[in-house]
């Protein structure tokens, strides 16, 4: 007799087993996503950082490039482009209830000038909800 | 008799009247040449306010306007008003314009954001 070679099953089927495993122990599920949410611009992201150059780039050329900003500083002197994004769906299953809903993640990419209307800081803030403001900025 | 089928005529010319153009309800405003009035150097700051109306929103002392585009594939492009909630919702484009110091038009651009 000889013995039986034993093959680790494959991943895809060790995953299914344990988000089976997870949601019947649990009676939740989440799925990770990554799409805009409804209602938020989608021509924005963290990378549109990357062709905003301190020093060089104007107050002009960010409008005439991303659009109206979402936030404004006072002195209008810092401009805010917000988007949301979807990262993951939950579900809830209790008995013979459920829920579902969507995670959601902000980001506003702040844009600071300096006196020549240069750009002088680029920050990208992020929080987990269906909305970031930066303080002391005002709504637009 | 020949009433009813009058009736039924204009009922059957109605409905494909209504099917050709897709029951679509007019916007206000939609155009397919919205903005083809905008001339760089030319336009002044009055004609855009006069043709366009009120801006979402009006930067550096109405240097620069800018408003929040719609399109209809039918009916064209049309100006929207910002909502708190969901203010980008149904907006396909953000239009950005850029006077000089005499109040005419120096730069302009269509950008997409949906």
């Amino acid at each position: 007799m000889t013995p039986q070679a034993h093959r680790p099953p494959p991943v895809r089927l060790s995953l299914l087993l344990i988000v089976s495993g997870v949601v019947w122990l649990t009676g939740c599920l989440i799925i990770p996503v990554d799409y805009h949410a409804a209602g938020s611009r989608q021509n924005i992201n963290p990378g549109t950082s990357r062709s905003m150059l301190p020093g060089t780039t104007t107050k002009d050329e960010v409008f005439l490039s991303l659009g109206e900003p979402d936030f404004v500083s006072d002195d209008g002197q810092r401009l805010g482009y917000a988007w949301t994004k979807v990262k993951a769906l939950w579900l809830v299953i209790g008995g013979s209830s459920s829920a579902s809903g969507e995670l959601e993640r902000s980001y506003v990419l702040e844009l600071s000038f300096a006196g020549d209307d240069r750009l002088a800081q680029v920050r990208l803030l992020n929080e987990w909800g269906p909305s970031v403001t930066p303080s002391r900025e005002r709504k637009r | 008799m020949r009433k009813t089928s009058k009736w039924i005529v204009n009922l059957c010319a109605s409905l494909v009247a209504c099917w050709l153009t897709g029951c679509t309800t007019p916007i206000p405003g939609a155009s397919h040449d919205l903005i083809s009035f905008l001339k760089i150097g030319e336009t002044t700051r009055e004609t855009v306010l006069l043709k366009l109306g009120q801006p979402s929103a009006i930067f550096e002392h109405e240097r620069i306007l800018t408003y929040r585009v719609g399109e209809d594939p039918r009916q064209g492009r049309y100006i929207l008003t910002p909502r708190a909630m969901m203010p980008w919702q149904h907006i396909h484009y953000s239009l950005v314009l850029v006077f000089d110091d005499h109040g005419r038009l120096a730069k302009q651009n269509l950008i997409t954001v949906n």
